[in-house]
């Protein structure tokens, strides 16, 4: 009795499932028709020009960007010759014309760790990671940056960086 | 009789000897005096405060009468021919071409060079090097020159050392006004003795016989009376001075120290400076007859001024050449050379207050690391923010917009200039924090209050974007928010807010509310969310005025500083980014030595998810918002923006940014009178105008989306994801990744097409 009774149950779902599924379709033939939105590809913003850090030759896909991307360049040598405060203040002046550009934060943040303001490389770590995010080679790097703000962060007890 | 005689000869020899004694006792006195002024600083140097660097390069909007303008602001001068010269330019049919001078900043030196900047479409297409055809992407334009921090003597000087000086010039300045220079002992008796004939010869002073030395002793250390006592002070110090010092030294000393000439209220002393003034270049490149002009300059400044009197100067910068030549320091062709060439300086702008409001606020920061008397006299440089152009546009943008609303509105006029109508206006670089432009009040020579950095005024609508932004971790874009005329309990009084207009629906989405400025929506969200919540997130974005949890805070109804609402609008422009505004940037002394630099400071207040979204729905503003009157203006790219008015129309604010910069405008009257106006009208006009005028930071850049942003279509009746075909207003909708809406329109599901058969048939009958 039981498992008749649970038989017919079952047997009424399944029927009532199917009028739903012709119901369905009849219905929907009724409807507008509409295209369901694809989902939002993660445009960002375009690959940085430069292909690897300091890449003099890295020749950038618009004007602005060439701009930014010469004191970029000028920024990275600035650095390279160990005059963090001048590639600062010479980066500072790259996102001044190009807001986006990824290897600039990169370098920014690395002359702060290299004058030991981890709070403020974290800072800067985070936008270039934010900016560089399509490129994987200098999206590494910028991982590898944050790992080591970190790493410096713990050894100098300063545990605000993050 | 002889004994007399003797006596006499005794009593002659005694008082010489004694005149004698007493003569080197005082020269003896003077020479402490002078040791103690020449031990230290010789004379005090202004500290000049710069703008920043302009930056060139192709692809920038330039307008060409701007550009040409900012040139002559630079002391750059223009030629018919091609620029051979640092400091040269020439339009051409295709742009400019420009020898750029060198740019000396702290830490960065640039030799000048020449350039061709091709300009189309008043768009920078190409820059490139004339000398070696190289393609520049990039060039820095030298900054200007904003202010000077003047002491009492209000003296233009820029001291130079003799081996700095051009042979030339120290022989032109010895044939001009002390030829024997080298060989008297600091007074020229056969000087003195030619004067007086000359004199006697003419019936008066037509010639002084006052050495180098003496002129020296004269401006430096007296008054400029004319008494014997007074003469025979000069005599004594100028023997002094060349017993204490050598030739050169006492030269040095004197070519620093001569005046030279008026540039406004300002004097120009030392030949470092003149030649700069003059002809715009370092004392150590001027030519022979450039070095003539500056030595006849010196008999008369004003009289024998190439600016004031051209043809004067000719004659005396000839008359010098020739003393130069009748001395052997010139040869008869050099002569001949020099004295057929034209005069031609390089022009001047006299000093005016720049940017009042900028300097006041850069001199307060200053003053926290120098007293006063320091800044006026120990020749600083001070590298600011300050972006000229921005700056000017700002002012002019600000005087004509509140000239057009009184001329509008006959009720904002008023007489006391004191009570005028007022506005202010700040430009950042939201991602730097740059202050770029700031216009604190309407006239400065009226009231020196800045109104961006020292008043406190309710933002009205404009806080809502800040309200928006802290509680959207609870609200999505697309949540409804209820339109009805609600009243609320607030400690024991009843408060109805209302909409500013009329605004249909019982419920508004999110971004509606910032779309269309709706207050009960406004208020409904911070009711719902909760105003301990909100108060506890919107300290993130540091405001240093209070803010209470009360509902009201959703339509601003607690004061702000202006600048600090600008700052806190910054993060929706740069990625949650919240930038320390910046206004001096290097603080250098005369030998070159940083003694402060500030950096790009940032704290992140948002994730850039969450700034994005703010960011779209105040794009919603001006597109199809509260200002979309902007399009109609001219300003037809990527910007996002908020307008505010508080109640009775204290105040009208606008806000607006894309990624490359922030503007806030703010009008209103000191005493809180109403403007009858709108954010919208009374200070979106203002702000329009300003940013049609400064096409340089119009990079047409779009606002990217971030990781973390999603977009859904989602119903316009319900704000839930929307059923195909069923919801009747569906629209795309960004969200954040971990807040969006997951179930579907719960209004819509159920209504297939009977339902919607039978709503039509109801609606017929309704």
């Amino acid at each position: 009795m039981d498992s008749g009774g649970c038989l017919n149950n079952r047997r009424r779902t399944f029927c009532r499932a199917v009028a739903l599924v012709a119901a369905m379709l009849f219905f929907s033939a009724c409807a507008r028709v509409a295209v369901m939105p694809e989902p939002e590809p993660d445009t960002g913003l375009p690959a940085p020009a430069l292909t690897s850090p300091g890449d003099p030759s890295g020749a950038a896909p618009d004007a602005r960007m060439a701009a930014a991307h010469s004191l970029t360049v000028e920024g990275y040598r600035l650095f390279e010759q160990k005059d963090y405060d001048g590639a600062i203040r010479t980066l500072e002046r790259a996102v001044g014309i190009n807001p986006a550009d990824g290897p600039a934060y990169f370098y920014l943040a690395e002359a702060w760790l290299q004058k030991e303001n981890l709070a403020l490389a974290a800072r800067f770590n985070e936008l270039a990671t934010l900016y560089l995010r399509n490129n994987p080679a200098w999206s590494q790097q910028a991982d590898h940056q944050k790992k080591r703000i970190k790493r410096k962060s713990i050894e100098t007890g300063a545990g605000s960086a993050s | 009789m002889l004994s007399l005689l003797k006596k006499l000869i005794l009593i002659g020899g005694v008082l010489l000897v004694l005149a004698m004694a007493t003569a080197a006792g005082y020269c003896w006195y003077l020479s402490g005096h002078i040791e103690e002024r020449f031990s230290g600083r010789k004379w005090d140097i202004p500290s000049t405060i710069y703008s920043d660097t302009a930056p060139l390069f192709p692809g920038k909007q330039v307008d060409l009468f701007a550009f040409e303008k900012k040139l002559k602001n630079l002391e750059y001068r223009k030629t018919t021919g091609r620029p051979e010269k640092k400091g040269e330019y020439r339009l051409t049919d295709t742009g400019v071409e420009i020898h750029f001078k060198d740019l000396h900043l702290p830490g960065h030196i640039r030799e000048g060079f020449p350039a061709r900047v091709e300009i189309k479409n008043r768009r920078i297409r190409d820059i490139r090097r004339i000398d070696t055809g190289e393609a520049l992407p990039l060039v820095e334009l030298e900054p200007e020159v904003i202010m000077q921090f003047f002491g009492k003597e209000r003296e233009l000087r820029r001291v130079v050392s003799i081996s700095q000086v051009p042979e030339h010039l120290v022989h032109a300045v010895l044939a001009a006004e002390d030829h024997r220079f080298y060989t008297h002992f600091g007074v020229d008796p056969a000087g003195i003795l030619r004067a007086v004939v000359a004199n006697i010869q003419h019936g008066g002073i037509r010639q002084g016989g006052s050495t180098l030395t003496q002129q020296l002793a004269k401006n430096y250390f007296l008054t400029p009376e004319r008494t014997f006592r007074r003469k025979l002070h000069e005599l004594f110090i100028a023997v002094t001075l060349e017993i204490k010092y050598s030739k050169d030294e006492i030269l040095e000393i004197y070519l620093n120290e001569i005046y030279l000439g008026q540039k406004g209220s300002a004097s120009i002393n030392g030949v470092g400076r003149a030649a700069d003034f003059y002809f715009g270049k370092p004392v150590e490149d001027l030519t022979l007859s450039e070095s003539a002009v500056i030595a006849g300059i010196i008999k008369g400044p004003n009289l024998f001024s190439p600016y004031t009197h051209p043809d004067r100067c000719r004659d005396r910068r000839n008359q010098v050449l020739t003393a130069m030549f009748e001395s052997g320091w010139i040869t008869k062709d050099q002569l001949a050379e020099a004295t057929a060439r034209p005069i031609e300086t390089v022009g001047f702008e006299k000093y005016r207050r720049r940017a009042p409001y900028f300097l006041d606020y850069v001199s307060a920061q200053l003053e926290a690391f120098y007293p006063q008397t320091t800044l006026s006299s120990m020749g600083f440089s001070i590298y600011t923010t300050l972006d000229p152009e921005v700056q000017a546009a700002a002012e002019t943008a600000l005087t004509s917009g509140l000239a057009r609303l009184e001329a509008d509105l006959p009720a904002l006029r008023r007489n006391d200039p004191e009570k005028k109508l007022q506005g202010a206006v700040v430009v950042m670089q939201p991602r730097t924090g740059n202050i770029l432009a700031m216009v604190g009040g309407r006239d400065y020579a009226t009231s020196q209050f800045n109104r961006i950095t020292q008043s406190r005024r309710q933002p009205g609508s404009c806080f809502k974007p800040i309200v928006t932004a802290a509680l959207l971790d609870l609200f999505k874009p697309s949540d409804l928010l209820a339109n009805r005329k609600t009243t609320y309990l607030i400690n024991g009084r009843d408060w109805t807010p209302e909409n500013f207009g009329e605004i249909p629906g019982e419920a508004v989405s999110v971004r509606d509310m910032l779309r269309l400025s709706c207050n009960r929506a406004a208020v409904d969200m911070v009711v719902r969310g909760g105003p301990d919540t909100l108060v506890k997130q919107i300290s993130r974005f540091n405001f240093s005025t209070p803010m209470q949890p009360y509902p009201s805070i959703a339509l601003g109804a607690f004061e702000v500083i202006p600048l600090e609402l600008a700052r806190a609008y910054c993060a929706f422009a740069a990625d949650g980014v919240l930038p320390f505004p910046l206004s001096v940037r290097d603080v250098i002394d005369e030998n070159d030595n940083l003694l402060v630099r500030r950096h790009m400071d940032i704290q992140a207040v948002l994730s850039p998810a969450k700034a994005f979204l703010v960011t779209s729905m105040l794009e919603s503003v001006v597109t199809g918002g509260t200002a979309k009157s902007l399009k109609e203006r001219g300003v037809d790219f990527p910007l996002a923006g908020k307008t505010g008015t508080t109640n009775d129309y204290k105040d009208a604010w606008f806000v607006g940014y894309t990624p490359d910069f922030l503007t806030l405008v703010w009008v209103g009257f000191d005493n809180g009178d109403s403007v009858f106006s709108t954010g919208s009208g009374a200070a979106l006009p203002i702000f329009a105008d300003l940013v049609n005028a400064m096409p340089g930071y119009v990079s047409n850049t779009p606002f990217t989306i971030p990781p973390g942003v999603v977009k859904r279509r989602v119903c316009g009746d319900s704000g839930e994801l929307a059923v195909s075909g069923r919801c009747p207003a569906p629209y795309d909708e960004y969200f954040l990744e971990e807040n969006q809406p997951v179930v579907k329109c719960r209004l819509h599901a159920g209504s297939g097409v009977f339902k919607r058969i039978f709503d039509g048939f109801r609606g017929l009958f309704e």
